[in-house]
């Protein structure tokens, strides 16, 4: 019994092993070092100085914060609830008919996901070109006075069509997995009791699939934070109508690249990432994320 | 989750600590003739850098290749100044309001080559002085986006207009078009063709900045307020407009032959005309026109590459050698894409842009005036891309509708972005 203990104290941590380093190397170290980084001031001329506040300051203050903050928001605010829809309506409308195309049609709405990222933004920069576009008869009514979609203002919309795309098909599969997890026996007793397949989606499914709804939740919201990738990539591609500080990470970018200033960018990521962890807080406690069954 | 205050705390206390010791600021490394020198440079200027290397052994050049957008290669030099790595001896720099960040904290990169390099009388007026701060001269400039007047001869003459030699005249140009030939165009107004090309041109101060701290920002001036005045009512009408020159919607005008006249850099022609335009015969280059009260024509810039040598080089007799072969050697600026800043450079330069059977006449003349008449007032600042974005979402959205409005918005975002990024701005 004790060789077996030992055995598996040994064991344990060889497995996290490779986790931990590259969780070490490439997450904690270079957080931790960005923490540091947003305490010390570069003023343009004259001596490094450390502060507590200084940095923080001079972001929060930053009059491009505002907008930043307003865009990322309203993002969010589209494109979260829009895929929480989409994702447990086609999970639901696939599990609720178990048909021999399940496999096929799984696939079908996994496709999409495969496109992500700088590519994904490229296809959409020329799907949203009215010049180009295979469906610019149908965007001409969305198109500004320029004649272009893409603008400051339609960005939040773009991308949260861009995000649905790409994000949806690998969170239907997800939800799948689980809608299959649920015992039989609960459905058919359910059924038993004369309950409707509305009835059992809305009070066996859904409160079931809680947990998963949360874990979207928090993975989106800490992506959808941080937002770089898609307006950066768009904002090169439609040239001069997409601000270079869209996002509150791309104005991090433009402080570390245009200004070097690298305790300011190091300040605003905090930031950020102080706002994400709350947010992961919230959601966390109102779903009851941790809770193990039967405490 | 539970948050331990005693990482905080320990990091207030070191940096109490180290608050008290600062760096110096260090001076020049001791020369070594024998040093061999690093450049970097962005695709096409590395290739001059190798030629170099190649046709010089002795000197030991490295010609290495980098990416050169907005921003890529400050943080790059500021990286390595930061982590103590092997700095190049010569940066190329294709966004030059780049050196802007480079004369600041934490790079403090640029050598003064006013003493260096005795070959600086050579380029064209007022290229040098746009990098030259309290009297020190931070770059030698390789190439220059001067801003002339594109026009399509062909369609001048079908129409029996005359060509602008004032804003005013452009101004009626634009009125007429809107009645006469509504859907033709006088290009773009966009981005930085229209701050840098219009706005810059006539004097108006958002980025002449004095030294690594002041600007003079003066958005009130008649020289501001004649652009609006010209800028609003073909705002208004359709013949300027919003979409960037190399937009697709904005290459369809010129493919279909729509793009009558544009202010353009002088690169303009070849890399964003002529391959939507490619009938041979139709364009022109005529003067900058002068704007209202002015007695000079002067140009705006859009684009136009710089060199900088470090000041930290172990070499710098190298540095500036090469930097001399790169900027005025006739064969190199033959070769080159764009308009040399070198004087002689650009006359050898011009002789195939004579030649070229697209132009309906010799362009040669517009572009030589224009290249001595950048704007005095135009220089590199920090915040070049916040001044081209405000101006997009001010000028260009709401200028169609009230130009005087959009421009005082376009004034207020100025002063914060240069005063965000650690200018004192100045009224004057």
């Amino acid at each position: 019994m004790a060789r077996r203990v030992s055995r598996r104290a040994t064991f344990g941590p060889a497995f996290i092993a490779p986790y931990v380093i590259f969780l070490l190397l490439f997450g904690l170290v270079p957080a931790a070092y960005g923490v540091y980084n947003a305490f010390i001031v570069t003023p343009v001329v004259g001596d490094t100085y450390y502060s507590l506040t200084k940095n923080f300051e001079d972001v929060l203050g930053d009059y491009r914060l505002p907008s930043a903050t307003a865009n990322v928001a309203m993002y969010l605010a589209i494109w979260l609830p829009l895929l929480l829809i989409v994702v447990f309506g086609i999970a639901l409308l696939i599990d609720s008919k178990r048909s021999r195309f399940a496999g096929f049609t799984r696939f079908i709405v996994y496709v999409p996901g495969a496109v992500t990222g700088s590519a994904a933004a490229l296809l959409w920069l020329f799907m949203f070109s009215p010049t180009v576009s295979p469906i610019s008869n149908l965007l001409k009514p969305l198109a500004g006075s320029n004649g272009l979609i893409i603008s400051n203002q339609t960005l939040p919309f773009v991308l949260a069509v861009m995000g649905i795309a790409a994000g949806a098909g690998g969170w239907v599969v997800l939800l799948l997995g689980a809608l299959s997890a649920i015992p039989k026996e609960l459905i058919d007793a359910a059924r038993v009791d004369a309950a409707s397949t509305w009835q059992i989606i809305w009070h066996v499914k859904l409160p079931l699939l809680r947990r998963y709804a949360a874990f979207i939740l928090i993975v989106s919201l800490a992506n959808g934070f941080q937002v770089f990738v898609e307006p950066q990539v768009l904002g090169a591609g439609s040239i001069g109508q997409i601000s270079s500080t869209w996002s509150v990470n791309q104005l991090v970018y433009a402080y570390a690249s245009e200004e070097a200033n690298f305790g300011r960018a190091s300040a605003l990521s905090v930031v950020l990432l102080a706002v994400t962890v709350v947010a992961a807080i919230i959601v966390i406690k109102k779903t009851n994320f941790y809770r193990v069954e039967g405490h | 989750m539970k948050i331990s205050i005693y990482p905080i705390a320990a990091l207030a206390a070191a940096s109490l600590l180290l608050a008290g010791c600062t760096p110096t600021t260090p001076s020049g490394p001791v020369q070594d003739p024998a040093a061999g020198i690093t450049v970097w440079a962005d695709s096409v200027r590395v290739v001059t850098a190798q030629n170099y290397a190649d046709a010089n052994p002795d000197a030991n050049v490295t010609a290495v290749a980098v990416d050169d957008s907005q921003g890529a290669l400050a943080s790059r030099i500021a990286l390595a100044t930061n982590a103590g790595d092997e700095l190049p001896d010569v940066v190329f720099l294709g966004q030059p309001d780049s050196i802007a960040t480079l004369i600041a904290n934490p790079v403090n990169f640029p050598l003064d080559v006013s003493a260096d390099a005795d070959f600086l009388d050579g380029f064209a007026e007022g290229t040098v002085a746009r990098c030259s701060l309290n009297g020190a001269a931070y770059c030698v400039p390789n190439d220059i986006g001067q801003t002339v007047l594109y026009y399509n001869q062909t369609l001048f003459e079908s129409f029996g207009y005359e060509v602008p030699t004032t804003f005013d005249e452009w101004l009626a140009l634009g009125e007429a078009v809107a009645v006469d030939h509504p859907g033709f165009s006088l290009g773009s107004i966009s981005g930085r063709y229209g701050l840098d090309g219009y706005y810059g041109s006539s004097g108006c101060q958002y980025n002449d900045a004095k030294s690594a701290t002041d600007v003079v920002i003066n958005l009130t001036s008649d020289a501001c307020t004649r652009v609006n005045d010209v800028v609003g009512p073909l705002l208004a009408n359709g013949t300027l407009s919003t979409l960037d020159p190399f937009d697709p919607a904005f290459t369809q005008i010129v493919t279909e032959g729509r793009l009558l006249a544009t202010i353009s850099p002088s690169w303009m022609g070849p890399y964003g005309i002529k391959p939507s335009s490619v009938e041979e015969g139709n364009w022109a280059v005529a003067p900058m026109p002068t704007w209202a009260g002015a007695s000079t024509n002067y140009a705006g810039a859009v684009g136009g590459g710089i060199w900088v040598i470090s000041a930290q080089s172990r070499n710098i007799a190298a540095a500036v050698a090469f930097v001399q072969y790169a900027t005025t050697d006739t064969e190199v600026q033959i070769g080159g894409p764009t308009y040399p800043a070198d004087v002689a450079g650009a006359e050898a330069w011009l002789a195939s842009t004579t030649a070229d059977t697209w132009y309906a006449a010799d362009p040669a003349p517009a572009l030589i005036d224009a290249a001595g008449k950048i704007s005095p007032t135009l220089g590199f600042v920090r915040y070049q891309t916040q001044l081209i974005d405000s101006f997009n979402q001010t000028v260009i959205i709401n200028g169609a509708t009230d130009i005087s409005s959009a421009f005082a918005d376009f004034a207020t975002r100025a002063v914060q972005a240069a005063e965000q990024a650690g200018y004192t701005v100045l009224e004057q």
